[in-house]
């Protein structure tokens, strides 16, 4: 508002009149003082009325989506639902009361041995352990999870969740607090999340290779073995045309390439990234992520560069 | 598990949350069904991509389900938006440490949550114009006006999202209405 002093108090003294706090009359002392404010406020109560008019957005076409989320969630309430002893745990530790000191002492344990852990890997960057919390999935969508299963996969889907949950450290499993709870979930989901339809050859590749991966963490192969195979497991899902999932591989691919510190295996998850990106839709960040990844790979000399370089070509042409 | 489904729709938000804390999953489901809508909504404005926001609205959900002792009552959707908020915020930077670069404004455009399609094409165009300029607004003053304006919070709710005072939250709205005007004045005068 021009000519009117960048004051907060007298701002709030504007916004309070046009949301209707406070009266005309309070405001004729800064009217006289500054006599343009009145065309000013007259243009603002008619934007305060067009804002407030603003039409919802129609979000009918995502109901399909909220239907599938909520059968989702209902099933997976319907597991959790009786009160757990980990959540009385996580309620008591935010009030207060005589349980707290045990179980402070039991986390500050965990964050101790969490602490020691991240150290321990810095320092081991190129192989980290099987056990640590790389084998853990960052980021779970619940979406993924199929509870309408039949028995015989469901048990399958069971059994694959208690091996997540096994590959836990003992000191994971065993200290009781509401962190180890949602890790012992997280790595369950992860077992459920993994199962896929057996009936296509890509399905089978992509089970193979999810075993390929368990067996490869249980027996402590490298990260770069580790993250050829994600890779491999992104690109066999944007086969299958299921692009969410093949974007969490990728980018989990990325991002544990980027833990190490390996940044050839970065560009070339990146790459990948950028072709699930692009099948989504996603043009413009498909092209700026391969533009970084064959940056780096010629950077690097590396013999993929030539096939990325080609491919942004491509890319950049169709958008054209 | 003592209140029937149907007379969910006539308790508060807090009154509803007491049954979900006894583990009452129809309750759950009422929760689910009044903020369904606003919680994608906000997630989608936050992380600017469709299937990001359909993670963080998922996440959210199930935390807010973990996380029930935790709310102790008072302002159940500033609970549930400061949950969305966080995860959203938290997606929003991985994804830009996966891709290297700031994440850019939405490919598929604000009106990928389109408006009402019972709107006349003036009120359609109007409605697309006013949103393309309240993403052009700076951050902190774009999700004051939108918790305002499109998510109809009042100003306490706004406040304990944001993490500011009440005063702060009307004078953040008010600063984005007066630029948010210069804007539209601009574009009309052209």
């Amino acid at each position: 508002m021009k000519g009117l002093p960048e004051d907060q108090d007298v701002e709030l003294l504007i916004a309070r009149y046009l949301e209707g706090e406070v009266s005309k009359e309070e405001l004729v002392p800064l009217l006289q003082q500054y006599p343009e404010l009145q065309a000013e406020l007259e243009q603002l109560e008619s934007l305060e009325t067009r804002l407030q008019t603003l039409p919802k957005p129609d979000l009918s076409t995502y109901e399909p989506f909220f239907d599938r989320v909520q059968a989702q969630l209902k099933e997976y309430l319907q597991r959790k639902a009786a009160p757990s002893s980990t959540s009385a745990v996580g309620s008591r530790m935010f009030r207060g009361g005589s349980v707290l000191p045990r179980y402070w002492i039991v986390l500050l344990g965990v964050v101790a041995v969490g602490v020691g852990i991240a150290l321990f890997l810095r320092s081991q960057k190129a192989t980290p352990s099987p056990q640590s919390e790389q084998m853990l999935p960052r980021y779970v969508d619940s979406a993924e999870l199929v509870w309408e299963l039949p028995a015989e996969v469901a048990r399958t889907v069971q059994d694959s969740g208690k091996k997540a949950h096994n590959r836990l450290s003992s000191k994971e499993q065993g200290a009781g607090t509401l962190l180890n709870q949602q890790r012992a979930d997280t790595a369950r989901l992860r077992g459920i999340a993994r199962i896929t339809t057996p009936t296509s050859p890509v399905s089978q590749q992509i089970e193979h290779l999810h075993q390929q991966l368990d067996a490869a963490r249980q027996q402590g192969a490298d990260i770069a073995t580790i993250l050829v195979l994600e890779r491999q497991l992104g690109i066999l899902y944007r086969q299958q045309g299921d692009l969410q999932q093949s974007r969490r591989w990728l980018e989990r691919a990325v991002e544990e390439a980027d833990d190490a510190g390996l940044v050839v295996q970065k560009a070339l998850a990146q790459g990948e990234l950028a072709l699930t990106l692009h099948a989504m839709g996603k043009e413009g960040e498909s092209i700026k992520m391969l533009q970084h990844a064959t940056r780096v790979l010629r950077a690097q000399r590396h013999p993929a560069y030539q096939r990325w370089r080609q491919m942004l070509q491509r890319i950049t042409a169709a958008q054209q | 598990m003592g209140v029937n489904s149907r007379a969910y729709s006539e308790l508060s938000d807090d009154a509803v949350f007491e049954q979900v804390k006894c583990g009452d999953v129809a309750a759950f489901e009422e929760i689910y069904r009044r903020y369904k809508q606003r919680i994608f909504a906000y997630c989608w404005r936050i992380v600017r991509d469709r299937w990001l926001a359909e993670d963080v609205f998922q996440q959210t959900f199930l935390s807010v389900f973990e996380h029930r002792d935790q709310y102790t009552g008072g302002n159940f959707a500033a609970w549930i938006y400061t949950i969305a908020r966080n995860w959203a915020f938290k997606a929003r930077a991985r994804q830009q440490r996966i891709q290297g670069h700031e994440v850019q404004e939405p490919e598929e455009g604000i009106d990928a949550i389109a408006p009402d399609a019972s709107l006349s094409p003036e009120a359609a165009a109007d409605y697309a114009i006013v949103l393309e300029h309240i993403a052009r607004l700076p951050v902190e003053y774009r999700e004051a006006l939108e918790l305002r304006y499109l998510d109809e919070l009042p100003y306490k709710d706004i406040a304990q999202i944001l993490g500011i005072s009440e005063s702060l939250a009307k004078v953040r709205v008010f600063r984005a209405k007066k630029m948010l005007q210069k804007m539209l004045a601009v574009q009309d005068s052209e």
